[in-house]
């Protein structure tokens, strides 16, 4: 069977499959008096269950999540509700049917009223019965908090809200029969760098809890229940690949530095605490991208000052003294944020995102930099602005975080002098005024995914033109040699955090160019601190000044590939 | 027993919000208090039967309690549903 690599590595375990089969009712009655008390007995466990997760969603989630349990409560409660089951008890149908019956009637009753409330009181009904029949009938449901061997995680779709819960400890790696490079779940296989397949069609109706799976990561292979002579070869490639790994990870002790021992600045993209492990774990210089925007797509209400704070909180005591760069609300109309009422726009990505989302959203700029300045306290914290076109906007930010220090001077709440405040050079027109920039931030970091699109007016998105996206675009490069060369000239630091920092082939010509710090996905860091350590200085400098003058993407990568080869 | 008529003013009629202030006020009280709709009767202390009922604003309806404490009770539903019941 085959599906689509989208993290790489080989894997060999026992399978856990989601399943969302239909319920299997029993047909048994043992008395009223046994079935009535089935059902109660079920009622006050729920009941208790769902008390307790509203208490912790009134701590973490927020008050909109713990409302709804409320309402959770409130049905439990229901004599409206209740009366009927225990009826259809009395007259001889067991507690599961009955539950079942008599709820499905009211759901009916619901989803016939064409009403947005009673649209979603009927998924709240349907939540209570199904937990409620699955406690009568003592099935668990997929509980992945907690698992006792190393698991591969298999389902039709890995919904976030299981992966959310989920023990990573023992996850061995992912299988899905939908999605792909971009789906949720590859992305998250990515992060906490596990091998993992999507879009393997056929997937459920050939596997079961249980099975023994081996599959690669990389090519995409998925071999179930394998044969003895299948397992060992393939355990013998897993010992190869881990034999390679274990090099790798020498480099986890080490800081990069290039083969004539220049000391590279190497540090880790993070989307939230989970990351963070890898990131240190693999010796990075500290984080370089913090994006702040799963706090907003998280939950359905936005993060409060005290929330975001704990978040920061956690990461900068978690590294030390290593810098942080967190980067402010980078959000648009192509993100559903429900909280933040945002239209769907014809061109989001040219359209009212990040910093200018900010602007015309006032009050959400200021809780998330009145939550960074009192973070700033717990470690060496620096902010970077997102999206930033013109000297106004820059400006107008800066002035927003000297308004927040004010207000909470006022308050006499203590924040960090000279937090360092940078700018991400995503946008062809800043790398273009880089010097002007540069007079007026402290540091740069140039985000290749963005400024690739923009320069080449290309949405990678879309596969009829995605042919056309390539970082290598001599264009491109030159944005990036002016970037760098503005912030420079002003004496500034520039960093790069997309996708383009991590890849061993640009590597050379970034060195070459004298970029200050690369930025990457964890699973990159080692591959790049080997690949650096393979590579000369001066050579680099000698081969950018080559390649930049180079007219095609192709001819620039073929060349990059050249130099590469040639050293390891 | 004490039943009276009444027209539900609420804007939105008796759903949300306004169906869950009438049964948090219904089950303050010991005595049984009912819904009449159209010769159907609803537990006007289960918010399931009210959400059921479907009661819009303009409605006709008999609240009728029967029980100890019936007139405190018949006093405040009326008083309830014959107000604005917190929406504009």
């Amino acid at each position: 069977m085959h599906g689509q690599g989208v993290s790489k590595g080989l894997c060999y375990a026992k399978v856990h499959v989601l399943e969302d089969k239909p319920i299997q009712f029993p047909t048994e009655y043992a008395s009223a008096q046994a079935e009535e008390k089935k059902f109660r007995d079920a009622l006050a466990d729920v009941l208790s269950e769902t008390e307790e997760m509203k208490e912790r969603a009134l701590c973490t989630v927020g008050k909109e999540a713990a409302e709804i349990l409320d309402a959770h409560c409130s049905l439990l409660k229901d004599e409206g509700m209740l009366d009927p089951i225990s009826e259809s008890i009395q007259d001889g149908t067991n507690a599961a049917q009955s539950v079942e019956n008599a709820m499905n009637t009211f759901i009916e009753m619901f989803e016939g009223m064409e009403n947005e409330y009673m649209a979603q009181r009927a998924l709240d009904l349907k939540d209570i019965k199904d937990r409620l029949i699955r406690r009568i009938l003592h099935i668990k449901k997929d509980d992945l908090s907690n698992l006792s061997e190393m698991m591969i995680l298999a389902g039709e779709d890995i919904a976030p809200s299981i992966t959310a819960g989920m023990d990573t400890e023992h996850l061995a790696g992912m299988l899905m029969e939908l999605g792909g490079v971009t789906s949720h779940t590859a992305i998250l296989a990515r992060t906490l760098d596990v091998p993992a397949v999507v879009g393997a069609s056929g997937l459920m109706n050939e596997i079961k809890t249980g099975d023994m799976i081996a599959f690669d990561g990389e090519t995409g292979e998925i071999m179930i229940n394998p044969t003895s002579e299948e397992v060992k070869q393939f355990q013998e490639s897993m010992k190869k690949q881990k034999e390679e790994k274990e090099k790798l990870k020498l480099f986890s002790m080490r800081r990069a530095e290039t083969k004539d021992h220049q000391q590279l600045n190497v540090c880790g993209n993070i989307g939230g605490t989970d990351d963070l492990k890898k990131v240190m774990e693999y010796g990075a210089d500290g984080v370089g991208l913090f994006r702040s925007e799963f706090l907003f797509l998280v939950s359905a209400s936005l993060p409060t000052e005290e929330q975001q704070l704990a978040a920061y909180k956690t990461v900068l005591e978690e590294i030390k003294d290593k810098p942080v760069i967190v980067r402010t609300l980078d959000i648009g109309g192509d993100k559903e944020v429900k909280a933040l009422g945002l239209k769907k726009e014809e061109n989001p990505f040219l359209g009212l995102r990040a910093i200018r989302l900010c602007q015309a959203k006032p009050e959400v700029f200021h809780t998330q930099l009145r939550a960074l300045l009192r973070a700033s306290v717990y470690g060496n914290l620096q902010i970077m602005f997102p999206m930033i076109s013109s000297l106004q906007e820059l400006r107008w930010a800066k002035e927003q975080l000297e308004y927040c220090k004010k207000q909470l001077e006022e308050e006499q709440i203590p924040y960090k002098q000279n937090i360092k405040v940078g700018i991400m050079i995503e946008i062809p027109a800043t790398a273009v005024m880089a010097r002007q920039f540069a007079a007026e931030c402290d540091f740069f970091s140039i985000g290749t995914n963005d400024l690739t699109q923009y320069t080449l007016a290309v949405d990678r998105g879309n596969d009829d033109v995605a042919g056309l996206y390539s970082y290598f675009h001599p264009a491109v490069l030159r944005m990036i040699e002016m970037a760098i060369e503005g912030a420079h000239a002003q004496g500034i630091p520039c960093g790069m955090c997309g996708e383009a920092a991590g890849n061993a082939y640009m590597l050379p010509i970034l060195i070459g160019l004298g970029l200050d710090e690369y930025s990457m996905t964890a699973s990159s860091i080692l591959e790049l601190k080997q690949a650096a350590s393979r590579i000369d200085t001066a050579e680099c400098k000698e081969l950018a000044a080559r390649v930049m003058r180079l007219g095609t993407w192709d001819e620039v990568r073929t060349e990059l590939e050249k130099f590469v080869a040639e050293r390891n | 027993m004490v039943r009276e008529k009444v027209t539900v003013k609420a804007k939105s009629g008796l759903h949300a919000r306004p169906a869950n202030l009438l049964i948090k006020t219904a089950q303050k009280y010991k005595c049984k208090v009912e819904i009449e709709v159209d010769n159907k009767i609803f537990n006007a202390k289960s918010l399931i039967g009210i959400l059921a009922a479907g009661i819009d604003c303009g409605t006709e309806v008999s609240v009728i309690c029967t029980g100890d404490d019936e007139e405190a009770a018949s006093k405040e539903v009326v008083e309830l549903i014959t107000g604005d019941m917190g929406e504009e």
